[in-house]
């Protein structure tokens, strides 16, 4: 069943869930405003491995994600409670499904780098109710840093495949400056007024307009978003509870993962609880 | 009996519950700001608990220290206990602080921090104590709920050290955690799980073996290693004013019987980052 009574959001709170624990230990290198995923960094959960220049799907079995068990339908689950503490003030959560991810892109290359990370190929990992609506405007697209990529001036630009089998290229956006490890920039607000109205299916190639002198590794990764909790204070655990949350429901085989919008040059730890809850 | 219902819930709030006291002595003189400490040893009430032994061993509701509501220790296959409530008051100069309450699952102390020899631990193993004190309910289904920490009794030294801990996974294999700045004082909880490295990423410690310093600190003092399960937590954003969780923002956390709840204070450094006096009420429901 679903849960669609008090009662059913009461007994899964208290008698079916599953809690969960992220304890992560300093991220240096992050910078305030910009979004950070923690994806790579070590702890709980694990690291998970460097992604590679093959396309993959990801899931709750993979090495890296917040675990919870499968429900056999109609059972269903929800985020029903999420609590922080950092130890930089203003810093936001955000807990991302990971959906699929391709790595291996070099930041000294002006040649065209193919990706073809494609979501209308895919069908696994319960991929069609985890994407969304099918029109694709619940997920969210991102350049992903591994490791760091060069100082010297460089643009992006990033050929893409719409919703209506259209393609085109977005807005550059700019890479070099040392884009540091664990950066994500957004690539759904580079969508051009020329396709004003269209959704990313496919990112399928990156192109540099100079080399910026290192070539470091990032990749393209599309994720979709689940819910967040913000913290106004350092070291301080707040909470969000399943009205502040919105109850999202956590589909079968989401991938989930942490990412913050740094409020600061280090994020020296972050510790994450909460609960799934089955009904 | 399992509370499934809204009016279960209500009832438990208004009929069968026990409340819970805790006002404990300020931690200022140790206190760091943003580091987590223990109050397991604080004066005040709970009482003060004792300094464990290197014996390894699996505290309860019984255990001086505990936050202990009568019926937690009575075993019953029937009712189920649900924290539901929580208010906290801390003084002094600690704003921001917050309290965790943990489970405390396996505790051994008398850990010496002026050796450099390696210090084996014994028995420090999840799969040891089953059918202990109702260790399995406790510890819960997943071994990522298990929080492992370094927690200091007493002061060690200042002389500048690192420690390294053997671990042994949940694929039977041991690696070691390392690179912990050493120099701590007492009532300070440090967090092992944050330093599963690289290689065991995936996997979740399940015994410790080992503690070994790269170098003496100066003063043997006294640490140990420590399980907790993580219930719930209130953060008081006010100095001398009272806080409130109501059971949606802490979750409605199962306290199994036999449990030895103790509280963990995160202090933020507010305004300097000492320690004032902790005021806990909490509630919890019966079914």
């Amino acid at each position: 069943m679903t849960i669609t009574t008090a009662d059913g959001l009461i007994d899964a709170m208290a008698n079916n869930n599953t809690r969960i624990i992220v304890d992560k230990p300093n991220f240096a290198n992050t910078s305030v405003g910009n979004y950070f995923s923690y994806w790579r960094i070590t702890g709980q959960p694990g690291q998970a491995t460097l992604p590679t220049t093959t396309v993959e799907t990801l899931d709750n079995t993979s090495i890296g994600c917040i675990n919870f068990a499968d429900q056999t339908s109609p059972t269903t689950s929800y985020l029903g409670l999420l609590e922080l503490s950092t130890s930089t003030a203003a810093t936001t959560l955000e807990i991302h499904d990971r959906l699929i991810q391709r790595g291996g892109l070099v930041g000294n290359s002006t040649a065209l780098q193919t990706t073809n990370v494609d979501l209308t190929a895919v069908v696994g990992n319960n991929l069609v109710n985890r994407i969304g609506n099918p029109d694709y405007s619940d997920v969210q697209w991102w350049l992903e840093w591994y490791t760091d990529t060069g100082a010297t001036v460089s643009n992006a630009q990033i050929s893409v495949t719409y919703n209506d089998n259209t393609t085109g290229t977005l807005n550059p956006v700019a890479v070099g400056g040392t884009v540091r490890a664990g950066r994500m920039i957004g690539l759904n607000n580079l969508i051009p007024a020329a396709n004003a109205g269209k959704y990313i299916d496919a990112v399928n190639s990156v192109q540099l307009t100079a080399s910026t002198g290192t070539a470091g590794s990032f990749g393209i990764t599309a994720t979709r978003y689940r819910t967040s909790v913000y913290t106004p204070v350092n070291s301080a655990r707040v909470t969000a509870n399943y009205i502040n949350l919105g109850l999202p429901e956590i589909y079968n085989g989401s991938c989930l993962f942490p990412v913050v919008i740094a409020a600061g040059a280090a994020i020296p730890f972050l510790k994450v609880s909460g609960k799934i809850i089955h009904g | 009996m399992t509370i499934t219902t809204a009016d279960q819930l209500e009832k438990g709030l208004e009929s069968t519950f026990s409340r819970f006291y805790v006002n404990k002595a300020s931690v200022t003189a140790n206190a760091t700001a943003g580091e987590f400490f223990s109050l397991w040893r604080a004066t005040g009430v709970p009482a003060q608990a004792a300094i464990p032994t290197t014996t390894t061993s699996v505290p309860n509701s019984t255990t001086l220290g505990a936050i202990s509501p009568r019926e937690i220790t009575v075993p019953s296959t029937t009712t189920k206990a649900y924290l539901t409530d929580l208010s906290f008051v801390t003084g002094a100069t600690t704003p921001q602080s917050t309290i965790e309450i943990h489970d405390r699952l396996l505790h051994m102390g008398g850990l010496s921090g002026n050796s450099t020899a390696v210090q084996t631990i014994t028995s420090m193993d999840l799969f040891t104590f089953s059918g202990t004190n109702n260790f399995d309910n406790r510890m819960g289904p997943n071994l990522e709920n298990v929080q492992w920490w370094l927690e200091w009794y007493t002061d060690t030294g200042a002389t500048a050290a690192n420690i390294t801990v053997n671990c042994t996974f949940n694929d039977g294999l041991t690696s070691n955690i390392t690179a912990v700045t050493f120099e701590r004082r007492a009532g300070r909880m440090i967090s092992l799980n944050s330093l599963i490295p690289a290689a065991k990423s995936g996997f979740y410690i399940t015994n410790i073996n080992s503690v070994q310093l790269t170098a003496a600190t100066g003063t043997a003092g006294s640490f140990g290693i420590t399980a907790t399960r993580y219930l719930c937590s209130i953060r008081a954003p006010e100095l001398n004013l009272a806080a409130y969780a109501d059971w949606t923002n802490i979750g409605l956390p199962e306290v199994y019987y036999d449990s030895c709840l103790f509280p963990i204070l995160l202090i933020s450094p507010g305004t300097n980052g000492t320690a004032g006096t902790v005021a806990l009420d909490g509630k919890i429901i019966y079914g």
